[in-house]
């Protein structure tokens, strides 16, 4: 009858050598779910920026006139300064983009710089959207842009085409 | 008695390989799972992003084709509110009828005027609720809403 032999220190040292395989291997795996993970949040964050400040842009393109454009700044806008005739409105969106000016997760904020003409004020606006904490895995420090638009929007001052 | 050692020796040392493939089977199991629940939360996502973004993309997309003066206005539907969409072939009047109707969003093209049912129009995209407002004249407003996300777009039309 064959013998089966058996050597344990063998099979210890083999056991061992796999387990640190495993685990190394197990480390690079978590590490790409996690990234995996974080990204999807990152293009989510995108998608729900770029609805956000696409909209509000398209809400300011509707105006007749400068006026109802700061108008409506001043109302859906929590905080609004004004530095060498260039306005700036924030307002912030908490972890699952809901308007919230407690817990500050995300900041959408506005730029607009007025230039006056005798035929009506041509305003350049930026809107960008800020994650106000690094997203994890990401060695950045302070905001990080999420999106941003630039454009030129001109108010005549008779009301322009449509405006009669 | 040397017999005895060498089998209690043997005995631990087994218990013990045991126990790392013990290991190596439970780590296995957890990142499994972890990979799988992760896995599952980003189809999830992409497929309530992917709802929302496409319908109101849609929409978007099909009033900018037509936004020209009197091109498109929302008006109801047997109660509910709908995008109409003007359009002229051949110099007939056409329309184009987009609006939310048992879960989906429909799309009915038909002649000015003609008569018709919800249920007849062609289902574009799954949704879970989708609201159509006029908040100004040239301003429409768009809510989506899947699961427990909802997205809103503004829409600025020349269509007055």
């Amino acid at each position: 009858m064959n013998k089966v032999s058996f050597n344990p220190m063998v099979s210890l040292s083999e056991i061992i050598l796999s387990v640190s395989i495993f685990v190394v291997a197990g480390i690079i795996m978590l590490n790409c779910f996690a990234i995996a993970r974080y990204t999807q949040i990152r293009a989510n964050d995108k998608a729900m920026a770029g609805a956000i400040v696409q909209s509000d842009f398209e809400i300011i393109k509707s105006f007749d006139t400068a006026d109802e454009m700061h108008e409506f700044l001043n109302n859906s806008y929590e905080s609004n300064s004004i530095v060498n005739n260039t306005y700036v409105y924030t307002k912030y969106y908490d972890e699952n983009w809901n308007q919230n000016y407690i817990d500050k997760e995300y900041a959408v904020t506005v730029i607009i710089s007025d230039k006056n003409s005798k035929s009506g004020n041509l305003v350049k606006i930026k809107i960008s959207a800020e994650k106000e904490k690094p997203y994890n895995f990401i060695k950045k420090e302070g905001t990080e842009q999420i999106y941003s638009i630039e454009s030129k929007r001109f108010f005549p001052v008779s009301g322009g085409f449509y405006g009669e | 008695m040397h017999k005895r050692n060498n089998t209690s020796q043997f005995s631990f040392q087994f218990i013990f390989i045991m126990l790392l493939h013990l290991i190596i089977v439970i780590l296995s199991v957890m990142i499994i799972s972890l990979g799988k629940n992760i896995y599952d939360n980003i189809n999830k996502d992409r497929n309530i992003n992917y709802q929302l973004r496409v319908s109101l993309s849609y929409i978007a997309n099909k009033i900018r084709q037509s936004d020209k003066k009197e091109g498109t206005e929302i008006k109801e539907l047997h109660g509910v509110n709908a995008v109409v969409i003007n359009e002229v072939y051949d110099e007939e009047n056409y329309q184009t009828w987009i609006y939310f109707y048992d879960g989906a969003i429909y799309e009915m093209f038909t002649d000015e005027n003609a008569v018709f049912e919800l249920s007849d129009g062609m289902k574009v995209v799954e949704a879970d609720f989708f609201k159509i407002e006029e908040v100004k004249d040239n301003l429409y407003k768009f809510t989506a809403e899947s699961k427990e996300k909802s997205a809103e777009m503004y829409l600025s039309v020349y269509s007055e």
